[in-house]
């Protein structure tokens, strides 16, 4: 009498080891392809911070400059000190003793402080801010130097107020 | 009714069919992955060019007092403002020379004028 003859079916050893490794090496192609990727998204969200914050602080800068008279570092390179025309002054309540107190500048542990000397207010108009540099150059320019970031995220943006 | 089976012919393996289905799936993932990583690094190169620099812009307030006065911002152009107008000198003077002195020894030379604003 005969052993009853067994059908096999499935894959042999040798196609699941091949599968696998054909799975494994997509998969890791797909992993080394999304490593860059994710790693630039992060640049990107970054630098998209950055320069938002950049931006805030030009924005309010060129807000201020707008009605100024003159703007001009203090003894501090990493302030900046602007001064409204009498009228725009004296509009915005700011006008007393016969002169504008004005607007100070700082940077502050990467934090862009507006402080209104002459209305006793203060508020932080950006954060983040790597360096704040003021110079006045040749005595009729002021050069006011931004920048965020560091290293290849780096961006930097310079202020020229020609009077 | 008895389902479609292979025909028995003694061989084992993928049939072309199960070969074509397959190599199409891997292509489409290929080829979105590959366009996801194209497009990403195209973007990328763009941003990168679009902050790299350092740009200077000059600050430029608005000509006209009332907007300046009610709070209109400074712009920032990308070339400098033109350089001001010098300030107004001393007014025209009509000159009249009366008298003209002149020495040799040692040499002067002197004279008397009459200015009068025009």
């Amino acid at each position: 009498m005969s052993a009853p003859r067994r059908t096999a079916s499935g894959f042999t050893l040798l196609e699941l080891l091949i599968g696998v490794t054909v799975s494994s090496i997509i998969i890791t192609l797909a992993m080394l392809a999304w490593k860059p990727m994710s790693r630039s998204t992060l640049l990107l969200r970054d630098r998209a911070r950055d320069t938002t914050e950049l931006r805030l602080a030009v924005e309010t800068m060129l807000q201020d400059l707008g009605g100024a008279d003159t703007a001009l570092p203090t003894s501090d390179p990493e302030e900046l000190h602007i001064v409204r025309e009498q009228a725009v002054a004296e509009l915005a309540g700011a006008w007393s003793g016969g002169a504008d107190e004005g607007i100070l500048y700082a940077l502050s542990d990467g934090r862009l402080e507006r402080r209104d000397v002459a209305l006793g207010t203060s508020l932080i108009v950006a954060s983040g801010l790597e360096t704040f540099e003021v110079e006045r150059v040749a005595g009729t320019e002021t050069h006011v130097t931004l920048s965020v970031g560091e290293g290849l995220g780096e961006r930097q943006v310079e202020l020229v107020w020609p009077r | 009714m008895s389902s479609p089976r292979r025909p028995e012919t003694g061989e084992s393996g993928f049939t072309l069919l199960e070969c074509l289905v397959a190599v199409l799936v891997l292509s489409l993932l290929a080829t979105g992955l590959a366009k996801l990583t194209v497009h990403h690094d195209r973007i990328v190169a763009d941003l990168e060019s679009w902050t790299d620099g350092d740009p200077t812009w000059y600050v430029t307030q608005v000509d006209d007092d009332l907007a300046r006065l009610v709070g209109a911002p400074a712009t920032l152009t990308a070339d400098p403002p033109p350089p001001l107008s010098p300030p107004p000198g001393p007014g025209a003077f009509a000159v009249t020379v009366s008298e003209v002195e002149l020495q040799l020894d040692p040499p002067a030379a002197s004279a008397r004028a009459h200015l009068q604003e025009l």
